[in-house]
C-alpha cells in the first residue's frame, strides 16, 4: 500500500524569475501590507539592509507562527515535548524561531528548501546581530544576501495569500478526535505503512486529545487509541511509547477517570505498563531539557546556555529513563553547537553530565532514540557540529557499544574512521526515514 | 450426637461460581475464600475492629504499575492455604489504614503479601476505578467488609456478590449502594473539565468517612442559598466550601494537597456530628448540623434520622435535589429527583 500522504507543502512559483529588485520582489507579499512592503523597499533602497532584513525577518516568523497556531497551540507544545502548553497559551512564548521553522516543515506548512532557506536566513540574522561594535563596522549584510532573504521570506510564509496550509493535517486531526475508526479502516492501514513522522504526529494528537477533551470528542478519541496505538506500537520509538505512559500517568493524577479507563486498556493490550513512569518527577528533568533547547535555539545562545545547563545538573545524576530522550537530546546539542560553534561555558558541563551516563543508557539512547533524534541528526550536516561529535564519540569510546540498528551502526563506524560525508550521508539517510521524504 | 449447623456450606455453594470465573489459582479451593470472607467479617486485632480492604492479584508488577505515584510494601510469603491467607491478614491488617490496602499475589503453590497505596494526590483516580474494572489477562479479585456483617466480593472480570453474615434477607439493597449517586447529585452543576476529578475526590473522601461514621444525612440543594427549612436551625457557612474550586486550583497548582486534604477532614468532622450536612449541586458545602421539623403524623417506625429522613425525602424538587442517610450500622437510603 501506498504510503499516506496527509499533506504536503505547497510547492509553486510565487516569485517569477523576471522579479528582481526589492520592489518587484515585495509586490509578492501577500501577507504584507501595502505600508510594510514600501518601508521594506525604502530601507532596501537606501542601502540599509539589515534593519530591513530585520524588520522582514520579524513580519515573517510573526506570520509563520500564526499559520502553526492554526493547527492548535496545545498540538504544538505536544510536538515539542511541552506537556503543560495549553490552547490558552501565547505561541509566540512557546515557539522559538528554530522550532517554528522545523514545526513547519514537518507540518508541510514549508517545503524541506523552503525551510533549509528560513533556518539559513535566521542565520545570516543572529550571526550580524552577534557582531560586536568594531566587527559591526567592518561587517554588514550585503546586496545579495539582503535581496535573496527577501525571496526566501516571501516566497516561504508571505507570498501565500491566506491560512490555506496544514489544512489536510486539520482535517486529520478532527478526524481522530471528531469520529471512530474501525480496525478495517483503510486509514488505519495507511498509518501503518506511513513515514515514523505521521506516526509520531499521530501519537501527540492522540495523547493530547485524551488529556484535554471531554464528552463525544474523548469517546472518539479513546476509541481511536484503542484502535490506532496497537497497530503501530512495534513501530514507535521509545519517546513515543513513554508518551503514552505519561498521558496515563497525568490523566491518573488529574482525576480523569474515562480517559485513564481508555489509556489502560491500550496499554494492557500492547504490554506497555512498562513505560507509565513511576511518578512525574521526570517532568522536572525535561523542563530542564526544554529550557536547554529554549536557550540553545534562542539569540545570544552562547551567553544563555550555561544557566540551563547547570540547572539541569542541580537536579541530580539519576536521570529517570523517561527524561533520558530529552535530556541526551539536550546535553548533545550543546555539545555539539551549531553552525558558528560552541558555548564552551555550557559544553563542558554538559560533557560532565554526559559522562555520568552508563553505557546502557548510552546504548539505550543510541538504539531507541537517537534514530529519531531530528535535532541531533540535522546537526550532523552542518560541519562544525559534526566535527564535535566526532571528538565526543571517539573520547566517550562509544564505538563498543551493541548497536541494532544498521544506519546508527554504521554512523558511529563512520564516526570512528572520522569520514565525515559518510556520517552526513548516514544522517540523511536516518532523516529520510523519519519523514519518509528527502532531507 | 448434636450435629452442628453452619452457614459454611451454603456459603460454599453460592461462591463456587464465582471462585471460577475469577480464574485465580488460589480460589480453585472455594473454601480459600470462604476463609477470607469470614476472616474478615469481624475483623479484630487486640480488640480493635479493622476493615482492611484486601486484594488478591496474579500480577503485582502490572498492579503497582496502574497506580503511578503509588507505593507498595512487601510483608512476607507463605503457602497457599487457609492457614497462609490467616498470616497474610494477621500481618497486614493492623498496617492497611489511611489509604493502605492489602495485597496477596498468587503465585501458585505460594502466596506473597503486603501492603500498598495508590497515590496520595486527592484528586487522583481512584484505586478500584483502575484495578477493578475489566483488565486483559490480569486478575483482580476484591474482599472488604463494606458494613457491619457484610463482606464484598468482587472480581475484576465483572462478578460480585454481597455476602450478609446475619438475619438480613436475600433482596437486601447493599451498603453504601447510594454513594455513587450522592455524589452524582452533588457534582451534577460543576464544570464539565472538573467534574471527574471532584466525583473522584468526594467519592474517596466519603467513602472512608461514611465507614467510619455513626450514620448521617446529606441533604442537597439545587438552590444557590440554604433553604430556609434547614437554614433556620443550622450551621450555614458565610463562606461555603467549594470543592470544585478546591480542586480546580489544586489542578492549577495554586494550592497544595494539604490544603484540599484539610477540607476533607472537615467534612469528616460534620459527619460525626448531629444534624444534616448540605451541599448545593455544584460541588459547595454550605453548612451542617442542620435540623429539619419533623411530621409525627408519618407513622415512620425507626429512630429521628429515619424521621428526618422521611421529612427530607418530601422536600425534593420543593428546595432539596436529593436526601442520603447511613444508619449507625452502615446501610444507606437515598431519593433523588429522577427517583421522584
Amino acid at each position: 500500500m501506498n504510503n499516506m500522504v496527509l499533506w504536503q507543502p505547497e510547492n509553486g512559483e510565487l516569485i517569477p524569475s523576471s522579479a528582481k529588485t526589492p520592489a518587484e520582489i515585495s509586490k509578492y507579499a501577500a501577507q504584507l501590507s501595502s505600508r510594510d512592503q514600501k518601508q521594506i523597499v525604502s530601507a532596501f533602497d537606501s542601502g540599509h539592509f539589515e534593519m530591513g532584513i530585520n524588520y522582514l525577518w520579524g513580519k515573517t516568523v510573526t506570520a509563520l507562527k500564526k499559520e502553526l497556531s492554526a493547527v492548535g497551540v496545545a498540538l504544538l507544545g505536544e510536538m515539542l515535548g511541552k506537556p503543560d502548553v495549553d490552547e490558552d497559551d501565547d505561541v509566540e512564548d512557546i515557539l522559538t524561531t528554530k522550532d517554528s521553522i522545523r514545526l513547519a516543515e514537518e507540518l508541510g506548512i514549508v517545503s524541506t528548501t523552503d525551510s533549509m532557506r528560513l533556518r539559513h536566513t535566521y542565520e545570516l540574522i543572529t550571526h550580524f546581530s552577534r557582531l560586536d561594535v568594531t566587527e559591526s563596522d567592518s561587517e554588514e549584510i550585503d546586496e545579495s544576501e539582503a535581496i535573496s532573504s527577501l525571496k526566501f521570506c516571501i516566497k516561504g510564509v508571505l507570498g501565500r495569500p491566506k491560512v490555506e496550509v496544514a489544512k489536510k493535517f486539520v482535517e486529520f486531526r478532527e478526524a481522530l478526535e471528531g469520529e471512530s475508526l474501525s480496525a478495517d479502516d483503510p486509514r488505519v492501514e495507511m498509518l501503518k505503512s506511513s513515514p515514523y513522522f505521521f506516526n509520531k504526529l499521530t501519537v501527540s494528537v492522540l495523547m493530547n486529545a485524551a488529556k484535554k477533551n471531554t464528552g463525544a470528542n474523548l469517546e472518539h478519541a479513546l476509541a481511536n487509541i484503542n484502535i490506532l496505538i496497537p497497530a503501530i506500537w512495534m513501530k514507535l520509538g521509545e519517546v513515543e511509547k513513554w508518551q503514552v505512559g505519561h498521558a496515563y500517568a497525568e490523566a491518573f493524577a488529574e482525576g480523569k477517570t474515562t480517559s485513564v479507563s481508555g489509556l489502560k486498556s491500550v496499554l494492557l493490550k500492547v504490554k506497555g505498563f512498562d513505560y507509565v513512569p513511576e511518578n512525574l518527577r521526570s517532568d522536572t528533568f525535561i523542563k530542564a531539557a526544554e529550557s536547554i533547547f529554549k536557550a540553545h535555539d534562542g539569540l545570544n545562545n552562547f551567553y544563555n546556555e550555561a544557566t540551563p545547563v547547570r540547572n539541569l545538573s542541580k537536579l541530580g545524576s539519576t536521570i529517570p529513563t523517561p527524561a533520558l530522550p530529552a535530556c541526551f537530546s539536550a546535553l548533545l546539542s550543546i555539545i555539539l553547537g551549531n553552525g558558528f560553534g560552541v558555548a564552551w561555558s555550557a559544553a563542558s558541563d554538559a560533557k560532565t553530565q554526559l559522562k555520568k551516563m552508563s553505557p546502557d543508557r548510552w546504548a539505550y539512547y543510541l538504539n531507541n532514540v537517537f534514530p529519531n533524534d531530528i535535532r541531533i541528526l540535522n546537526k550532523l550536516f552542518l560541519s562544525k557540529p559534526r566535527s564535535n561529535w566526532i571528538n565526543l564519540i571517539n573520547e566517550f569510546n562509544l564505538e563498543s557499544l551493541e548497536i541494532k540498528n544498521d544506519s546508527v551502526s554504521k554512523l558511529l563506524n563512520a564516526t570512528v574512521s572520522n569520514k565525515e560525508a559518510k556520517i552526513e550521508a548516514l544522517s540523511k539517510k536516518l532523516v529520510k526515514v523519519y519523514y519518509g521524504k528527502n532531507a | 450426637m448434636p450435629k452442628n449447623i453452619t452457614f459454611r456450606t451454603q456459603l460454599i455453594g453460592s461462591i463456587t461460581e464465582f471462585c471460577q470465573e475469577s480464574q485465580l489459582s488460589l480460589f480453585t479451593n472455594t473454601l480459600h475464600l470462604v476463609e477470607l470472607i469470614v476472616l474478615l467479617a469481624r475483623y479484630k486485632e487486640e480488640g480493635m475492629s479493622l476493615y482492611p480492604n484486601v486484594y488478591l492479584t496474579n500480577n503485582l508488577k502490572t498492579l503497582n504499575s496502574m497506580l503511578p505515584d503509588g507505593e507498595s510494601l512487601k510483608i512476607g510469603a507463605s503457602l497457599a492455604d487457609i492457614s497462609g491467607i490467616a498470616d497474610a491478614l494477621k500481618k497486614c491488617a493492623p498496617l492497611a489504614t489511611n489509604g493502605w490496602l492489602i495485597f496477596i499475589e498468587d503465585k501458585g503453590n505460594t502466596l506473597e503479601y503486603g501492603v500498598f497505596k495508590g497515590s496520595g494526590n486527592p484528586i487522583s483516580v481512584l484505586v478500584d476505578d483502575v484495578l477493578m474494572t475489566e483488565n486483559e489477562g490480569f486478575i483482580v479479585v476484591k474482599a472488604f467488609q463494606v458494613a457491619d456483617d457484610c463482606v464484598e466480593i468482587r472480581a475484576n472480570s465483572g462478578g460480585q456478590h454481597y455476602i450478609f453474615l446475619n438475619h438480613r434477607k436475600e433482596d437486601s439493597p447493599p451498603p453504601l449502594q447510594f454513594l455513587g449517586k450522592l455524589v452524582e447529585s452533588i457534582t451534577v452543576g460543576t464544570p464539565e473539565k472538573d467534574k471527574e476529578p471532584v466525583s473522584g475526590f468526594l467519592n474517596r473522601m466519603l467513602f472512608q468517612s461514611l465507614r467510619e461514621s455513626h450514620g448521617c444525612i446529606i441533604a442537597v440543594t439545587s438552590m444557590a442559598k440554604a433553604p430556609k427549612f434547614l437554614s433556620n436551625d443550622g450551621v450555614i457557612f458565610e463562606n461555603p466550601i467549594n470543592f470544585s474550586r478546591l480542586v480546580y486550583n489544586f489542578k492549577k497548582d495554586n494550592i497544595e494537597a494539604s490544603h484540599l486534604d484539610s477540607k476533607g477532614y472537615l467534612l469528616k468532622g460534620m459527619l460525626n456530628s448531629d444534624g444534616i450536612i448540605l451541599f448545593d449541586n455544584k460541588g459547595c458545602l454550605l453548612g451542617y448540623n442542620c435540623f429539619v421539623k419533623v411530621n409525627n403524623k408519618d407513622n415512620i417506625i425507626g429512630g429521628a434520622r429515619k424521621r428526618a429522613f422521611a421529612s427530607l425525602k418530601t422536600k425534593i424538587g420543593h428546595g432539596l435535589s436529593a436526601v442520603f442517610m447511613q444508619s449507625q450500622d452502615g446501610w444507606t437510603d437515598f431519593k433523588g429527583i429522577e427517583d421522584e
